[in-house]
């Protein structure tokens, strides 16, 4: 290789940097890449409310209609009375099979053993829950296992309703829809800590870094 | 018919195009055999005279010819040969019975072929910690019988869990089979412009490139089998852990695409799968270092830790890394959905419940000495393990030799990354006699891991209350000791320090 002079190599580093600065002062625009969903895309990605309800969708149902449904489209895993089947296919967390209705208690700090002549406390999810909404979740974008979010929203308002009055929250005929459900009170609500949603981002509010890396 | 001499001998030019011809032949004898006449020469085997295993033109199998990808016709050498890689072709198989190249008959290229994805060798046995959770389910018929596979901790050497060793939580039991030409990721809610991408699309998106833990809020957890033995190891009772690394591109990335709108707060992630599982994520985070990654190890990502996508929320719990990511709803209120508004609670003494903790936090422990890696004669050790925090990096790790009367520095080794797993060592003399070693690390944030009488404090009740496996006891980050007998048998001595 010829011998290059250093003045040379001196000037094409300076290009070269000055290329590379140059390069990197400007991002290149991403537009472009990636396309808008359709409409019927985002409708079925679409599913899932907040506490507030602002993201119910419109439609409404009983209980009574509920328990139709739930008859055909539940009844198999969850129980012909909302108690849960162990070992069914949806029974996959640490706890019982998964109950829905008959709860009776909420959630306790268990120091002792168990008293053997109390009533059995059933603790449901609308028993632990904070809000009703959660229960739509759990039936609009996690249920049927398998066929998620498949359920039209008559169908989801008629069976959050059903289990709801399986808890003797609510009354049988009691209209489930975007204004009613959203206020229903479950009595769990307060157990939280802390209670207000605004308050949860606040770490160092809380106190979760120190001293041992766990919230209060 | 030494080649190293043909190769002196010839002039420079025919030099270069020799040894352009060897590579590629070299590449393509190693799958079959050498056709081209001149090739034959270079290699020294007589010209004209063909070869064993000469296959005539007719008999090479199609699907085996290199085609132009442009016209589809075949590919040709100088020659006019067909250019062929014999991969799974009869006549390779055939050879590759008896060969001793390639690995040769004592790696196993016998029964299985090797060449395209490697295997260790048989002398290491180590695998995963298989475990159904508290409450064993029925025998059933579901694809993946186990609930969770536990990574080996006490067979990991550095910092990389290896990919096949990762752990794995499969909530919804089935791992469902996602073809990435059809798989999309969707940004939709409180935003200027909802996009759909493609996996193509994610690809072509800068990049970043991170190695991150990924834990499940309940390792450590008294209630795990086996956790309270004597004879857990680290696996049994660390394994909901792995460190990998992750490649993919920042969420914030694809926000600042879609245009986040003034009110935002929370995300809602959530997968593709048999429940199509989704959890709420604040958007800070979301912003922060949250990756949507596609990347595992310098693969892409195992169907297991989510093929083909991810979402990386570095340091939380291991729920948010929603695996088969399809959506991102950005809106301005959490669900909650079912894995936060029950499971992934816990209930203190006073019964208020916590919840949306989401950051995991200091944990170490030692991974030798331990059970599977007892300590046959006195003299020198050098203790090892590993050491991560949720929160940031691992600033220091302390060891004890004495069953925590005095702590002294271990060596972190360098680089440490941020919540990622931190390798230390400390050099540790046994003197034959019964003693308890443990670890305690000390992150950035300056949290520092508890005593069992600090932790059970901090829950309103005492070390007692946790003899008994519980449900919902989750991040336990106690610290964690071994105690050495006299006899160099080490066992778990959990609530002793």
């Amino acid at each position: 290789m010829r011998y290059l002079p250093f003045k040379h190599f001196v000037a094409g580093m300076a290009v070269f940097v000055a290329g590379c600065v140059g390069a990197l002062a400007q991002t290149p625009s991403l537009s472009g890449i990636g396309r808008a969903p359709t409409p019927e895309e985002l409708a079925v990605l679409d599913k899932g409310a907040g506490p507030s309800g602002k993201d119910l969708p419109s439609g409404k149902g009983t209980a009574k209609q509920g328990a139709g449904i739930y008859a055909i489209k539940c009844a198999m895993c969850h129980g012909q009375n909302g108690e849960g089947i162990t070992g069914a296919p949806s029974s996959q967390t640490f706890f019982k099979a998964a109950r829905l209705g008959g709860g009776n208690a909420t959630p306790k700090w268990q120091s002792g053993p168990r008293d053997p002549n109390a009533p059995p406390e059933i603790i449901s999810g609308s028993f632990y829950f904070a809000f009703p909404t959660t229960i739509w979740n759990a039936i609009a974008v996690y249920m049927p296992q398998f066929r998620a979010g498949s359920l039209t929203p008559d169908e989801v308002y008629s069976l959050t309703a059903y289990v709801l009055f399986k808890n003797n929250l609510i009354k049988e005929e009691d209209v489930m829809d975007r204004e009613t459900l959203p206020k229903v009170r479950l009595p769990n609500r307060d157990a939280f800590v802390p209670n207000r949603i605004e308050d949860l981002q606040d770490w160092d509010k809380r106190g979760c870094r120190l001293p041992y890396g766990v919230c209060p | 018919m030494n080649s190293k001499e043909e190769q002196k001998n010839l002039k420079p030019s025919s030099r270069r195009r020799f040894l352009k011809e060897s590579a590629a032949l070299a590449g393509l004898a190693a799958v079959g055999g050498i056709r081209s006449a001149q090739a034959q020469q270079a290699f020294g085997l007589p010209a004209g005279e063909r070869q064993v295993g000469w296959v005539p033109e007719g008999s090479i199998p199609q699907q085996n010819i290199l085609r132009d990808p442009w016209t589809g016709e075949p590919l040709r050498d100088p020659e006019g040969n067909p250019v062929v890689d014999w991969t799974g072709s009869p006549q390779w198989e055939k050879y590759r019975q008896g060969a001793r190249g390639l690995g040769g008959p004592l790696y196993g290229t016998r029964d299985k072929d090797f060449r395209l994805y490697g295997y260790r060798s048989r002398y290491v046995t180590s695998t995963r910690i298989g475990t159904n959770g508290a409450n064993c389910p029925m025998p059933t018929n579901i694809k993946t019988p186990f609930f969770s596979l536990l990574s080996p901790l006490e067979d990991q050497m550095g910092v990389i869990t290896p990919t096949s060793l990762s752990f794995m939580d499969e909530h919804g039991y089935e791992i469902p089979d996602i073809d990435p030409k059809t798989h999309t990721l969707t940004i939709q809610g409180m935003v200027d412009k909802p996009l759909t991408f493609t996996m193509e699309d994610l690809m072509r998106l800068p990049s970043v490139s991170r190695i991150h833990t990924v834990e499940c809020n309940s390792n450590g957890t008294v209630n795990h089998s086996n956790r309270l033995q004597p004879w857990a190891t680290p696996g049994d009772i660390y394994g909901e852990l792995s460190c990998n690394e992750y490649t993919g591109v920042l969420l914030s990335t694809l926000l600042q695409m879609a245009g986040v709108q003034r009110g935002a707060s929370w995300i809602w992630a959530g997968a593709k799968d048999s429940t199509n599982h989704t959890k709420s994520v604040p958007l800070p985070k979301a912003m922060d270092d949250a990756i949507v990654a596609y990347g595992q190890n310098g693969e892409p990502l195992r169907p297991e830790q989510g093929f083909p996508l991810r979402l990386l929320t570095p340091g939380w719990e291991g729920v948010t890394n929603i695996k088969r990511l399809a959506r991102i709803k950005v809106t301005n209120e959490p669900g909650p959905f079912l894995r936060e508004a029950r499971i992934y609670t816990t209930i203190r003494g006073d019964g208020k419940i916590r919840w949306f903790q989401f950051m995991m936090p200091p944990k170490s422990v030692i991974l030798r000495p331990g059970p599977s890696h007892p300590v046959p004669s006195r003299g020198y050790y050098e203790i090892r393990g590993m050491a991560w925090s949720g929160q940031g990096r691992v600033r220091r790790v302390e060891i004890t030799t004495d069953g925590g009367r005095t702590w002294k520095d271990a060596q972190l080794q360098e680089p440490v990354f941020p919540k990622a797993i931190a390798r230390f060592v400390f050099p540790w003399t046994w003197n034959g006699e019964e003693v308890t070693l443990a670890s305690r690390c000390t992150d950035d944030q300056g949290a520092l891991q508890p005593t069992i009488a600090e932790f059970a404090k901090h829950w309103g009740t005492t070390p007692e209350w946790f003899k008994t496996p519980r449900s919902s006891v989750w991040r336990f980050n106690v610290i964690q000791p071994w105690k050495v007998a006299g006899d160099g048998r080490v066992t778990n001595a959990i609530f002793t320090v």
